[in-house]
């Protein structure tokens, strides 16, 4: 990992990568909604509305894993001073929050007819849309800061912090949606979470895949750009140094 | 199955597909904006 | 230790002494809750219904407000750069301030809590356990915001900033509080064991995380 803090290392092995999970996310996307609309039962409760589940789960574990490697890289960055690190939260943060708004959208639709509302306070959607809140948290503070450099180290400290509260951010909703639960047999949760059998499974993991394929691809890809930025902005900072000089 | 049966979903098209398009708009546009980001 | 007192005693006299910025804040959180029932209508049902979560509610916000406070004013005088030079450890001095901060905001919120809670037309024993409860919390919420103030000193238009990144965090302390004030209502407060306990083991954690981490957040700050 400390070898690309280097930025030159992570250029290398970053180019490989986009290949690979460029090539991988065309062939995971197809798959999954072949799977997803066509090869997969529909179920006896909901009929149809459970095929949503396939964009919308997914979503919902490709936006905590990102803020998970953001709080990752944010460890590294204030740890050990690790530029990569530093820069791939400023290049992670927008997908983050693209995937959290995915996951909010497809988990209204999904509610609302069964519902008659367009927003249902259960505890995954509620705990997603905490994360959504964290996300915009972080992109604020990401450029609040004269100094880019402050923002990005503002930004990791912010991760770390987010990070640990998440346990006890999903905790507390869930417990929170234990208690407000109308004991009824077709609550929100119970919607929401429809008993899982292989049928269901593998074209949620098929999905899930190529979910974080296209986030890692996006994401080294913005990170590059991040690193030409940042190198762009030094080559500015030391020409002012020397023309003053 | 059958096509317009494909479309209708059971009566559910409107969200069903409307839940696809909004997810494939979204990643459409993380793919558009890191590439722009890329080039400027 | 006395220094830890000392400085207690500075920043609650310094503020007195200047335009009593933070009576202020207590007299946000009485406005704040009063707006409610002139908004929604008198009927004594409702409010009781919804007492425990405007108590917790306004008092994140009123706590949100006064959050920034915290630390702009020695910034700007550079009384904390200055202080980073005492013998003293800076984590020691940031925990003055918090607790100086936590007396003169959530402490009255917390002492006027019971009597908006009677306004609200909730028992008397509600009333009663809104007290330490809204204590608590402000408590936990000056922490963890003295976090969250630091990370956000020198960025521009910090309020708004501080407010979008703090409230998130603070949901789950909301949850709790407001459960242990529902539950002393529905199943008595021997019953609402659960959330008290989560909400203390909050404080727990934050009491000796938060004035280490704020110092290095604060130093980072002063490093400019």
């Amino acid at each position: 990992m400390f070898g690309y803090a280097n930025s030159l290392k992570f250029e290398k092995l970053s180019k490989a990568l986009i290949g690979i999970l460029a090539v991988a996310s065309a062939i995971l996307f197809p798959l999954g909604l072949y799977y997803g609309l066509l090869g997969s039962p529909d179920d006896y409760q909901q009929s149809q509305t459970v095929r949503i589940m396939y964009v919308h789960v997914p979503a919902a574990w490709t936006a905590l894993f990102c803020y998970m490697s953001m709080a990752g890289a944010g460890l590294m960055h204030i740890i050990w001073r690790h530029t990569v690190a530093g820069l791939y939260i400023r290049a992670a943060c927008g997908l983050g929050a693209g995937f959290t708004a995915i996951c909010l959208i497809t988990g209204s639709l999904w509610g609302a007819k069964m519902w008659g509302t367009w927003w249902v306070w259960d505890a995954r959607l509620t705990s997603v849309l905490i994360l959504f809140f964290l996300y915009l948290g972080i992109i604020a503070l990401k450029d609040a800061f004269d100094n880019p450099e402050r923002g990005t180290t503002a930004c990791a400290w912010l991760s770390v912090i987010g990070a640990v509260n998440i346990p006890i951010i999903k905790f507390s909703v869930d417990w929170w949606n234990t208690l407000h639960q109308p004991a009824s047999l077709t609550s929100p949760s119970k919607m929401l979470n429809p008993a899982m059998t292989n049928e269901f499974i593998i074209p949620l993991l098929i999905m899930a895949a190529a979910y974080m394929t296209l986030f890692g691809c996006l994401v080294l890809i913005r990170t590059r750009t991040e690193i030409r930025l940042r190198k762009e902005m030094v080559k500015n900072m030391r020409s002012v140094q020397h023309g003053l000089v | 199955m059958d096509w317009s049966e494909f479309i209708a979903m059971d009566g559910y098209g409107l969200y069903v597909w409307g839940a696809y398009g909004i997810t494939f708009f979204i990643l459409l546009l993380m793919l558009v904006t890191t590439w722009i980001g890329s080039r400027s | 230790m006395s220094i830890v007192l000392g400085m207690i005693a500075h920043d609650i006299k310094s503020d007195m002494k200047g335009s009593a910025q933070y009576i202020s804040i207590t007299m946000f959180y009485v406005l704040a809750i009063t707006l409610f029932p002139l908004a929604i209508g008198p009927e004594t049902n409702m409010l009781r219904l919804m007492a425990p979560g405007l108590l917790v509610v306004c008092a994140v916000l009123s706590s949100l407000m006064a959050q920034e406070r915290m630390f702009k004013e020695d910034l700007r005088d550079g009384t904390l750069e200055m202080l980073t030079f005492s013998n003293c450890p800076y984590a020691l001095i940031i925990f003055a301030k918090i607790i100086a901060h936590w007396i003169l905001t959530g402490l009255p919120a917390s002492i006027i809590a019971p009597v908006l809670a009677l306004m609200l037309d909730t028992s008397i024993e509600q009333a009663l356990i809104a007290a330490p409860v809204i204590a608590t919390l402000c408590l936990i919420l000056s922490l963890l915001g003295a976090m969250l103030a630091a990370l956000s000193l020198k960025a521009r238009k910090g309020t708004v900033l501080l407010a979008l990144v703090a409230l998130p965090l603070y949901i789950p302390m909301l949850i709790f509080s407001t459960s242990i004030l529902d539950m002393s209502a529905t199943v008595g407060i021997n019953n609402a064991i659960a959330p008290s306990l989560f909400l203390l083991s909050i404080l727990a954690v934050l009491l000796p995380m938060s004035p280490i981490v704020s110092s290095i957040l604060v130093k980072w700050t002063i490093e400019e």
